[in-house]
């Protein structure tokens, strides 16, 4: 079980610049919504409030006090809306920060309180020092505070910062022949994190069974992989490892379970036969979640997913065209979508509407997709190549880490892969104060959703 | 709610805490006093709605109604007076601190100044959580302690730890509370000690 913190990136450095803007002692309060699952407890930062100055009762190089007006009315507003309460402040003299006993003291007076008044709600203090961090998380119904494992910042990268007590959840990476070549580029801290992440990944069609199969084969510890379908015939041009007596038999995601177990029995696989609303809870405490259904209700449940729980999605997409017999053109997006940037529905790939629309034609009597989809496992590999290769840049930092203002397009028929420019303001999903962090319930759409794969 | 015979009698809410009062108001501090809250704490009445939340000052009267709903906050004091111990012990020997009324004592062992005859001497700070906020007053040492003139220090001082002390009314004249640091303000008053005393 860890604990952690979630900060947008562009709110994480505001609140850090704030706290340590000087040689005296800052403070903040954030609210965020929050997340526990068995695996994990985490508060996702929505807002930062730092402490004015007429806020302030004391304020020194060791010493800061808040007056309790202004922090009752952040407190109501936890109260109303049940956020969690983060209250942070600096120790601009240290360069590890840990909490002092003045701290210990303060948050055994605060904690029952807060706990009285935003019940049921994890909250949790943080303290800054100028290289590292302590933070604290009391979970819902504990007097006893747990340790904060590490401080998440999703910006061009997933930054995971160590506090002072603990380090970044690490997996136990075989550092041997088979992960040589990788750590050449990634080093041997970089592939301990992989075996740390947990990956989820929708949809094990064309696009997702070789996203899945670079996953293992790259170490990631835990893939959790979710499709409710069986293995058919027409789909084993592009599932990797399938064969002629999978077909109306095995699920896709036991072809997963049974490819990882042969090739890297290290990596754990949890198969989840379902449509992905269901499995809501299963992905909430993934690190990240690749997107690889081929359908607008799915993208639009993944991309609240993303939005909502601060999970960045690696969201794929490839379409062979084909008109009346005729190649017309193989195209292929992957985006990375992430809390604080514009989300799927803002760049217009899915919505509401859509996904609406789209369920209603399938829940019609009789229906039969009589026009399938042209596919071939070449177009998947790029598609998933390239989906990979964010992958990496993003949980690394690599090259810049992945671009904020891009997400990837690709077309056979002019030879080129593009990054095209992600503008526009966020949607009413992903904006400040909408559902961006609320940790809240899966959308509702229509029942009998087929969740198609590429 | 009031009684057949007028007695009046107001279920309010302090903390969750149901109190059945039978007096119309009630001052700040006898209500922190009904729920055992401590007097440095905050006391609230709830607004329902948006509007922040009243606070009621000690002295402050409430006209009770039923149904009103009271609860206190703690001061929200957050600081580093550890951390500038962690750092004295990097500097000084024997470091020890004690809280007491006025604040936190803190002392150190020293070296006595060339000549000086003291058993196992020690210098002592009060200082507050606020440090360096607040800037400590002069400094202590531990007595008896004899100059090279053979003259015996004694006089008006206190009682801490076991040993006796007296007040030595050395004053920083700048103090940037930005800037100071504990370990500091000792070395400073051990240097004003050995350098004045010698």
């Amino acid at each position: 079980m860890s604990n952690r913190i979630t900060f947008k990136s562009a709110d994480f450095e505001a609140l850090r610049a704030h706290v340590l803007r000087g040689r005296i002692e800052e403070a903040a309060v954030c609210l965020g919504g929050w997340i526990t699952s068995e695996n994990l407890t985490a508060i996702l930062v929505r807002e930062v409030h730092p402490v004015p100055p007429e806020a302030l009762v004391t304020q020194s190089g060791a010493f800061v006090e808040i007056d309790t007006v202004w922090l009752a009315a952040l407190i109501k507003r936890a109260r109303t809306e049940r956020l969690s309460v983060i209250v942070v402040h600096s120790h601009p003299f240290s360069d590890a920060a840990i909490f002092s006993s003045t701290d210990t003291d303060g948050q055994a007076a605060l904690l029952p309180r807060l706990q009285a008044r935003v019940p049921g709600v994890p909250h949790a203090e943080i303290v800054f020092g100028q290289s590292s961090a302590d933070a604290l998380l009391w979970r819902p119904g504990e007097d006893d505070p747990r340790s904060v494992s590490l401080l998440r910042v999703i910006g061009s990268n997933l930054r995971d910062l160590a506090t002072s007590r603990t380090s970044p959840t690490t997996g136990d990476a075989s550092t041997a022949a088979e992960y040589a070549r990788q750590v050449l580029f990634l080093g041997d801290e970089g592939q301990r994190r992989l075996a740390g992440l947990r990956v989820g990944v929708v949809g094990e069609g064309g696009n997702g069974s070789p996203v899945t199969v670079g996953l293992i084969h790259l170490g990631v510890g835990t893939i959790v992989t979710v499709d409710h379908d069986l293995v058919e015939a027409t789909n084993r041009n592009r599932i990797i490892d399938s064969c002629p007596e999978d077909d109306d038999t095995t699920s896709k995601v036991q072809v997963v379970y049974r490819y990882a177990e042969r090739t890297r029995p290290t990596t754990k696989i949890i198969p989840v036969k379902a449509k992905v609303e269901d499995v809501w809870e299963s992905l909430k405490d993934c690190d990240l979640v690749f997107g690889c259904t081929d359908d607008f209700s799915s993208r639009y449940v993944l991309n609240r997913l993303a939005v909502q729980y601060y999970i960045p999605l690696i969201d794929t997409a490839m379409e062979i065209e084909v008109h009346e017999g005729t190649l017309r053109t193989i195209a292929g997006r992957v985006n990375v979508i992430r809390a604080g940037q514009p989300c799927l529905e803002s760049l217009g790939f899915t919505n509401k509407e859509m996904a609406r629309t789209e369920r209603g034609i399938r829940r019609r009597p009789g229906y039969v997709d009589e026009d399938p989809a042209a596919a071939a496992m070449p177009a998947n590999l790029l598609v998933a190549g390239v989906a990979g290769i964010e992958f990496l840049k993003f949980v690394h930092g690599l090259l810049g880490g992945s671009r904020v203002d891009r997400y990837w397009a690709y077309s056979a028929r002019s030879g080129e892969l593009r990054g095209c420019g992600v503008s526009g303001d966020a949607c009413q999903t992903c904006q400040e104060f909408g559902g961006l962090g609320d940790a809240g319930a899966p959308p509702v759409l229509d029942e009998d959703d087929t969740q198609r794969t590429s | 709610m009031t009684e057949n015979h007028g007695t009046p009698r107001h279920n309010i809410f302090i903390n969750d805490n149901r109190y059945t009062i039978t007096e119309d108001s009630q001052t700040g501090a006898q209500l922190k006093g009904l729920d055992g809250i401590p007097a440095a704490n905050t006391l609230f009445l709830e607004v329902p709605g948006p509007d922040p939340d009243k606070k009621i000052d000690d002295a402050e009267t409430v006209t009770l109604k039923s149904g009103m709903r009271f609860y206190d906050l703690p001061p929200i004091g957050r600081g580093a007076l550890e951390m500038e111990l962690e750092r004295l012990r990097t500097w000084y020997p024997g470091v020890t601190t004690e809280r007491v009324p006025e604040g936190v004592w803190v002392s150190v062992e020293v070296l006595p100044p060339k000549g000086w005859v003291g058993d196992a001497p020690r210098i002592g700070v009060l200082t507050t959580e606020t440090f360096p906020e607040q800037k400590p007053d002069g400094f202590w040492i531990t007595v008896p302690m004899t100059t090279p003139g053979g003259t015996e220090i004694t006089g008006p001082g206190r009682e801490q730890g076991g040993r006796s002390w007296k007040k030595w009314c050395w004053q920083v004249q700048a103090w940037d509370a930005a800037r100071e640091r504990l370990w500091r303000y000792f070395k400073a008053m051990e240097r004003w000690f050995v350098e004045g005393g010698a």
